[in-house]
Order: C-alpha cells, then sequence, then structure tokens
C-alpha cells in the first residue's frame, strides 16, 4: 500500500477555526432570556480520517491515502423560542466534502399547540430512517460511517413541506406518530453521479414504539420524481416515433419511489443490538429495486462501547425490453445497440461489508472512535466504489477510519 | 514509628469512612416526586422512564433533573433509564439535532431541584426516598 499523506480538509480551515470560536463563545455566553422568548446556540463537530488499502479504487472518497476531508463537518443550530408554543431553529452547516453543499440544513418554525402534538413547517432532513435525520451528528450513533447500503441510498437529503407529529404515552409503552408532506427541488447523487431532480407529492409516515428496552421504528415513504436527464429523453421520444413503445415507456425518467422501512433496537445497559430492513422500489429506469440490511450488536463497558455490525444489500434494474427485433435491418440494429448501451452503464451497487468499531466517551460531550470495515462487492458492478482500473480491482478493501466526535 | 504509622491508620479508617458512605448513598432508595395537586398520579416505571427521555405520558409534567455524576442521577440512570451517561448524552443529541426533544432543565443540588418543583406546579424529579419533602410535592413512583 502506498500511503501519501493527504490534508486536503483545511483549506478552509480559518473558516472553521473561526467558526468554532464563534459557536463556543456563543454556547457560553448567547444564551439571552427575556420572560417570553430565549435563544439558545448548540452544535456539532467532527472530524474524521480515513484510508482504503486498495489503489484501483475509492469508497466514500476515501482511496489509498489518509483523507481528512469526506466526512469532516461543523453544525450549528439556533433555537429562538419564541414564546411557549412557538418556536423557530435554523441549522448551518459547513461541510468538507466536495459531495455535500454547505449552507442551511435546516430551517423551520415550530408549533406546539400541547406536549404531545407538534407541527412543523420549513426545510427539513427527511427522516427516511433511524438515524437519516441526525447523519451529521456522528456523536448521536456508535459507527463513524452508519451502513452504506441503508445509509448511501437513493435518495433526498431534505424536503420544504410540513410535518405533524402526535404522541401517546401509555403505562406500558410510548408510541409516537409522524406525518409529512413536501417537495425536493435539487440535485441528488445516485451512487456517485449527481443528477438533478424534482419531487412533488413527498410524503412519508413514521411510527415509533418504545418499550422499556425494545424500540420498534417503521415507515413508508412515497415521492413522485423527475430526473433530469435531457439526452435519455429524447432517445425515449425518438424510440416511441419508431413504434417501440414498450422500450421507449422502459426509458422513462419520470416515476413513483416507494421506500419502506422497519427499525428494531434492544438497549440494555450494557450491551445492545440494532437492525435496520430496508425497501426501496421505483418506477422509473433509474432507480433499481433495492432491499438493505444491517444487524449490530454492541457491548459496554463505560467508557467504552466495542460493536461489530454485518451489512448487505441487493440491488436490480429493471429488464431491458425485447422489443427490438436484431438483424432485419442495420438502422434497427443500431438502435437496438444504443437501447442495450443505456441497460449496460447502469450501475449496479450490491456489497457486504463487516464493521467493527469502539467508541470512547473520554468526555460528557466528546467522543473518539475507531472503525474498520470489510467491504466485498460483486464483480463486474460497481459496488459503491468510484472505480478506476476495473480490471486490476477484485471490489474487496478494507476501511479503516478514526473520528473525534463533539457535541456542544 | 508510632507517628509515622499514625497518618497511616488515620488514612485507613476515613477511606473505609468514605466507602461506606458511599455505599450506603449508592444503595439508597430514590423516589421520583411531582408538583401535582392530584395525589391519585401515580406512574409505572415505563411511563417515568419515557417522562425522562421527554416522551409525553398523558399528564402535564414538567422534568428537572442533577447535572451527569451526581449519585442519584446515576442510580436513577442505572435503574429506570437502563442506560449509562454517555449513551443518554448521545440520545440527547439526536433528539436536538433532529428537533424532536429537549433535554430537561438541570440543577446542580438536590436543595435547589426541591425548591424548583415546590414553586412550580407540574415540575416533576426523582430524589433520595429520606428526603423531606413540603406539603405540594408527592410521590408517583417509587424505585
Amino acid at each position: 500500500m502506498n500511503a501519501k499523506f493527504r490534508v486536503n480538509l483545511f483549506a478552509n480551515a480559518p473558516q472553521i477555526a473561526l467558526a468554532v470560536s464563534l459557536s463556543t463563545i456563543f454556547a457560553s455566553s448567547v444564551k439571552a432570556e427575556t420572560s417570553q422568548s430565549s435563544l439558545s446556540v448548540s452544535g456539532f463537530s467532527r472530524v474524521v480520517a480515513g484510508i482504503l488499502d486498495d489503489e484501483n479504487a475509492s469508497f466514500e472518497g476515501y482511496d489509498n491515502s489518509v483523507s481528512f476531508g469526506e466526512r469532516s463537518l461543523l453544525g450549528v443550530q439556533i433555537d429562538a423560542h419564541l414564546n411557549e408554543h412557538f418556536s423557530v431553529t435554523s441549522q448551518l452547516l459547513y461541510h468538507s466534502s466536495d459531495q455535500r453543499d454547505s449552507g442551511i440544513e435546516w430551517l423551520y418554525l415550530t408549533y406546539r399547540p400541547s406536549k404531545s402534538v407538534r407541527f412543523k413547517a420549513g426545510r427539513m432532513r427527511t427522516p427516511f430512517f433511524s438515524y437519516s435525520d441526525v447523519l451529521d451528528v456522528g456523536f448521536a450513533y456508535p459507527w463513524i460511517s452508519p451502513p452504506q447500503q441503508v445509509y448511501n441510498a437513493y435518495l433526498f437529503d431534505y424536503y420544504d413541506g410540513l410535518s405533524a407529529s402526535y404522541e401517546i404515552g401509555g403505562a406500558g409503552v410510548t408510541m409516537d406518530i409522524e406525518g409529512y408532506v413536501g417537495e425536493f427541488n435539487d440535485s441528488f447523487f445516485i451512487g456517485n453521479d449527481e443528477v438533478n431532480a424534482n419531487t412533488d407529492d413527498y410524503r412519508g409516515v413514521i411510527v415509533n414504539i418504545r418499550g422499556e428496552k425494545l424500540h420498534a421504528r417503521l415507515s413508508t415513504h412515497r415521492a413522485s420524481v423527475d430526473v433530469d436527464l435531457p439526452e435519455l429523453d429524447q432517445f425515449a421520444t425518438i424510440l416511441r416515433q419508431a413504434n417501440f413503445p414498450l422500450s421507449a415507456n422502459s426509458l422513462a425518467t419520470t416515476g413513483d419511489i416507494k421506500v419502506e422501512q422497519v427499525g428494531l433496537n434492544y438497549d440494555d445497559l450494557n450491551y445492545f443490538f440494532k437492525t435496520e430492513l430496508i425497501k426501496i422500489a421505483g418506477s422509473s429506469l433509474i432507480v433499481p429495486e433495492i432491499s438493505s440490511y444491517y444487524f449490530t450488536a454492541g457491548y459496554i463497558s463505560h467508557p467504552f462501547t466495542f460493536h461489530a455490525t454485518y451489512a448487505t444489500n441487493t440491488s436490480d434494474f429493471a429488464e431491458p425490453s425485447n422489443e427490438i427485433r436484431r438483424g432485419v435491418i442495420p438502422e434497427l440494429d443500431l438502435l437496438a445497440e444504443n437501447y442495450d448501451a443505456v441497460f449496460n452503464s447502469l450501475a449496479n451497487d450490491t456489497l457486504e461489508s463487516l464493521t467493527l468499531g469502539v467508541r470512547w466517551d473520554f468526555k460528557l460531550s466528546m467522543a473518539l472512535k475507531l472503525e474498520y470495515t470489510h467491504l466485498k462487492g460483486e464483480q463486474g458492478e460497481r459496488s459503491f466504489f468510484e472505480i478506476s482500473n476495473d480490471s486490476a480491482f477484485d471490489r474487496r478493501a478494507n476501511l479503516v477510519q478514526v473520528a473525534w466526535e463533539w457535541v456542544f | 514509628m508510632k507517628s509515622l504509622l499514625l497518618p497511616f491508620i488515620a488514612g485507613i479508617s476515613l477511606n473505609v469512612g468514605i466507602s461506606t458512605k458511599a455505599e450506603s448513598a449508592k444503595t439508597a432508595e430514590l423516589v421520583v416526586v411531582a408538583n401535582v395537586q392530584n395525589d391519585s398520579i401515580s406512574l409505572t416505571k415505563q411511563q417515568v422512564k419515557s417522562l425522562f427521555m421527554g416522551s409525553s405520558v398523558g399528564f402535564d409534567l414538567k422534568v428537572a433533573t442533577l447535572p451527569p455524576n451526581h449519585l442519584a442521577r446515576v442510580t436513577f440512570n442505572t435503574k429506570v433509564i437502563g442506560l449509562t451517561e454517555a449513551r443518554i448524552q448521545s440520545y440527547w443529541a439526536q433528539m436536538r439535532f433532529s428537533g424532536r426533544k429537549t433535554e430537561p432543565l438541570k440543577f446542580s443540588s438536590e436543595a435547589e431541584l426541591l425548591d424548583f418543583v415546590s414553586a412550580n406546579k407540574g415540575a416533576v424529579t426523582y430524589l433520595p426516598a429520606s428526603t423531606v419533602l413540603p406539603e405540594n410535592v408527592s410521590v408517583v413512583f417509587t424505585l
């Protein structure tokens, strides 16, 4: 392994340093309060370094040189409590990764008419899975990288819309139900490719049931997605004009996405288990049918948490149509060839992984983490890797990461 | 020799004294108390856990707690919440930064906590069972 040391994060170090010191000052001194309103500033930060032991590919931005720039970030949250029922929350994020935009991540108004009812309106993170809306807050979970098969899915980070939740507390269990509606108009990543998308009619329901040690989370989400791929639309028009409607329809860039999730957590004083199963299905060409799950077991010997995670997924695109007959005339052969080329270009992401990690809560609001992940992809597939030397890459690699997590 | 030994013996007895005191405090019973008019309010262990983890349990109660590492809090975390302090902090980070719940009010001593509870209707907390409670504060759960 030819490991070079590269520091590409803190090209923006002065801004981060300034933001950290400002937020520290804020956290300690700005808690302006009047009898009715108050302002509080809090935040989170992480510095993550990682290296992949393979020179033929990179994974989540990590290659065979140490990099700090893929997951390191700083977030500042400002909560303005206007009165007993209303508050405004904004979360600003500075992210070191090229694949993430820095700026306002959340901005919403909360209305709480009673303790068990909450309405929110504005820009919010989409609560697809258990940790989707706190993926940037590494302090909130045991791993450095939550299982990629679930958390690097084909989805949208946030939505602009409304959410409502209601909580019911019983003698034995507590249950809350949350529903949201909204839209998303931005670019998102399909594996490693960034595409523009418009979604309207974006909606979901999440149910949490908490017992003494068991916590179940069930959720379902729907969206109508229009992905901006003009070349593909043009080719579909040609196919339609040539009277191949099935082939044209199979290249649809507009369609529905359905996401289903089941999560289970068991928490005891000294150990825990977590699992999440997700299923994604779409009616457009670029969204494969995905089934993923992970299982995590953890042991706590305070201040250390030791954990192991197995994760896997299957990912399948729709089959191409056999409508265009080959070997009749050269023009049709060319059309069929181009049609097949579209399907051949769809990169599949199937991956199996085993992660071993330790978290050290050395202070009340700080933790250090060390994590090793063995990645095993499928031959001939992309498997979430960015592959630079296809023939030499056996789709197996080891990722080592260290992280410092902080909340303030 | 005698003068050398004395502080050593005194040190041992002092250590024993401290550990005995700590042991007795560790095993001391805790009670969950609330400033409620209705004396008949009685909570289950699960309701107490939900309440201190930020959930609504149907009564209009406002939770107040002691700071991390306070002995009563450590006992409460172990016996009722069932999580270490580090994991509770992790939970509150998740709740706060996803805009769901905020951490309860914290008071630095049991005396301050009791003052707050007796002065605020609906306030609820945990205290050693030996605490002398004012008239408007009643026990809603015994650990």
